[in-house]
């Protein structure tokens, strides 16, 4: 469990992560985007995939790995819908994820790298640390098996995984779009250790 | 009145028939079901790690959540239903993302295959049929009454096998 401090701290470092990986969403697409972090928990795995909307809603995701003095990964995670209509936005034409439009795929992938990359750069600073990144993976499919396949990679010998949830107001229509942060066990003490350092 | 008898991650259920067992939104977890067609009972676990041996000392194992002490329970459990030839179906143990450099903890699937696989010759117990690996999420349903495992995913569909 964490404390109500703790949860605060780790909140305020999903918001700036966030609000990085929003503006850079939004300057993308030329449209407003804002975000409100919705929770900075230790939750039990059995319910993360409730968390994200069920573990069968089909989704489309990027995954950031993060190494160096912090360690864990950026999980972003869109339903197809509305990942679909933000690359139809960008590259000007419909796109579908079931039409292999190679194009519009690597759409979505630079959006994600775009996000993501926002993101740990915003750790990286607020921490003062540098946070090596590599290129990001994405996965199309339901949300239980990606956020399934995050935790045990990332946190495997925990019975509840950390993760800092946001969602995304886009041209002020809510997304069910979730940005995920999961820093490894050893990570968190290293960044409350570096929070409290650092007042 | 047929029930079907949902599986969390990490979970375990057993069952008779008519009902089914059911787990949805397998990644890197196996979804394994060891049965008996004679007496009609059988069980599911959520498998989401190889090896029991890496929980923390001091921490209370879930059993289902490793395949070593998953299978075993489900054995005992079966075998105090009255289970007397137990066969096994499994399907699940995806690799979800492809990253350029992949390190050992994104095998997992592979390896949660491989260490049920172990644990059920360890048994004597026949895996008739399974359907591991590849980069799809799966969703799967177990039919106590004919032992048909029906498996989802978004990009294929469903099958049984």
């Amino acid at each position: 469990m964490l404390s109500e401090f703790e949860q605060d701290l780790l909140k305020e470092l999903g918001n700036i992560g966030s609000g990085h990986a929003a503006t850079a969403l939004s300057t993308l697409l030329a449209k407003p985007v804002n975000i409100t972090v919705s929770s900075a928990e230790m939750e039990p795995i059995t319910y993360l995939p409730e968390r994200v909307g069920g573990p069968e809603r089909h989704v489309a995701s990027v995954l950031l790995e993060l190494g160096g003095d912090i360690s864990g990964m950026i999980l972003i995670l869109f339903p197809v819908d509305d990942a679909e209509t933000m690359v139809t936005s960008l590259i000007g034409t419909p796109f579908t994820f079931a039409a292999a439009d190679e194009l519009g795929q690597s759409a979505w992938e630079e959006i994600g790298n775009i996000m993501s990359g926002a993101y740990a750069r915003a750790l990286s600073d607020w921490l003062m640390t540098p946070i090596m990144i590599q290129v990001p993976a994405t996965a199309i499919d339901m949300a239980g098996s990606i956020v399934e396949f995050v935790v045990t990679s990332v946190q495997p010998e925990e019975d509840a995984a950390l993760y800092i949830d946001t969602t995304f107001l886009i041209d002020d229509k809510v997304s069910a779009g979730h940005v995920l942060f999961l820093p490894t066990h050893g990570s968190l003490k290293q960044i409350e250790r570096r929070l409290l350092g650092h007042g | 009145m047929a029930e079907v008898l949902k599986i969390g991650i990490a979970e375990w259920k057993q069952t008779s028939a008519p009902n089914r067992l059911r787990t949805a939104g397998l990644g890197s977890c196996v979804g394994v079901i060891l049965f008996d067609v004679r007496t009609q009972v059988a069980a599911m676990a959520h498998v989401m790690l190889p090896d029991s041996n890496i929980a923390r000392k001091h921490q209370t194992i879930e059993v289902g959540k490793y395949a070593d002490t998953a299978i075993d329970a489900l054995v005992k459990s079966l075998n105090q239903a009255g289970a007397n030839r137990l066969q096994a179906k499994m399907a699940g143990g995806a690799q979800m993302f492809q990253f350029k450099y992949e390190n050992e903890a994104m095998r997992i699937g592979e390896r949660n295959a491989e260490a049920i696989r172990k644990a059920l010759k360890a048994h004597r117990i026949p895996l008739v049929a399974e359907d591991c690996g590849g980069h799809n999420g799966r969703t799967i349903e177990f039919d106590v009454a004919t032992s048909v495992l029906s498996i989802r995913t978004v990009s294929v569909g469903t099958k049984e096998i």
